[in-house]
């Protein structure tokens, strides 16, 4: 009999920003990997879109605007009384604001904080409610970035955002260890979705084109994302907790 | 934002007295309009008029009126 060591058959997994991009590739390869799946993003036909897509039975979509991080945990009781108790929580909901520190302000900075870092500290908080996830235990991935470790410019307030999440990871990663919970980060490189499209048309063609050319790999699709993101859910990784898994076709090498 | 907003941000953005630019300069005689300046722009309109430009479109201008012009009206300047 041919094992899956990536099997999530029976999982509930929770996902922010499956609307689109990695979330939604996120969501979908978990759908094939036996988890149900709990969509979550702001506007409903796109979330509606990706559930069409999914495999398997179970699944579910929440419409939620993370903006709301006070009223996060509340609404997850609520989301998992529907769902039943979750096993994962994927964080994938992000904004990147292209700003030079010369441009950058204080405004720029609390709409990539709320939804990159607040956003991801109140979500697991209201993972670990009990009732809301599995009594053994879980797995928290959140998407961090590339940019947490090698610095670009114009990306003061994104990259401080994402390093955030890395050290979140760490604490968590110790503090939910006796609720059986893991944390970790995936970082991915430049991946080619609508958001790294529109970061494009910023840039100047031969400045994309070296942009490209500093990654051995070339540049990520969405899967490969999601299959960083599966590894760390999957009980495979159970001896796996506070870390930062970098997938980035060697950019940062 | 009005004409003389936009030209006070564009002063800060290229690291110039309030009150320097007046319109017809030309961009390529700026010393500081470089890459991040661009991006400064491009942060500007996004923020105070809800547009979003590419830096294909800017690099079409020449004068910093050409700025004001693409800021307030999404098209190429003549």
């Amino acid at each position: 009999m041919t094992m899956n060591p990536l099997d999530l058959t029976g999982k509930t997994v929770l996902i922010t920003g499956a609307s689109k991009g990695i979330g939604q590739a996120t969501a979908i390869y978990l759908s094939r990997l036996g988890a149900r799946i709990v969509a979550v993003a702001r506007n409903r036909d796109r979330l509606d879109r990706t559930v069409s897509q999914l495999e398997g039975t179970g699944h579910s979509a929440q419409t939620f605007d993370l903006n709301e991080v006070e009223q996060i945990p509340a609404w997850m009781k609520t989301a998992a009384q529907v769902s039943g108790p979750l096993y994962g929580l994927v964080h994938s909901a992000g904004i990147v604001l292209n700003r030079p520190l010369r441009v950058l302000s204080p405004r720029d900075l609390t709409d990539m904080q709320r939804i990159n870092v607040d956003a991801a500290v109140m979500l697991a908080k209201g993972f670990r409610q009990k009732g809301v996830r599995e009594a053994a235990g879980g797995s928290i991935v959140f998407l961090s970035s590339v940019a947490a470790f090698k610095g670009k410019p114009a990306l003061a307030g994104y990259s401080a955002t994402k390093g955030a999440l890395i050290s979140l990871a760490r604490v968590l990663a110790l503090e939910l260890v006796h609720d059986g919970v893991r944390v970790n980060c995936v970082c991915p490189g430049l991946v080619r979705t609508q958001m790294a499209a529109e970061l494009g048309d910023f840039m100047a063609p031969e400045q994309l084109e070296k942009l490209c050319a500093e990654y051995p790999l070339g540049l990520g699709e969405p899967d490969d994302v999601a299959y960083a993101v599966a590894f760390l859910l999957a009980p495979t990784a159970r001896w796996i907790t506070g870390t930062a898994l970098v997938a980035d076709g060697g950019y940062s090498a | 934002m009005t004409r003389d907003e936009f030209l006070i941000e564009m002063d800060a953005i290229l690291d110039l007295p309030a009150g320097t630019l007046k319109g017809p300069e030309k961009l390529a005689e700026l010393e500081q309009w470089n890459s991040m300046a661009l991006l400064g722009f491009l942060a500007l309109v996004d923020t105070n008029n809800g547009l979003r430009l590419s830096q294909r479109q800017v690099v079409l201008c020449s004068t910093v009126a050409d700025l004001l012009s693409l800021a307030t009206v999404e098209g190429v300047p003549e």
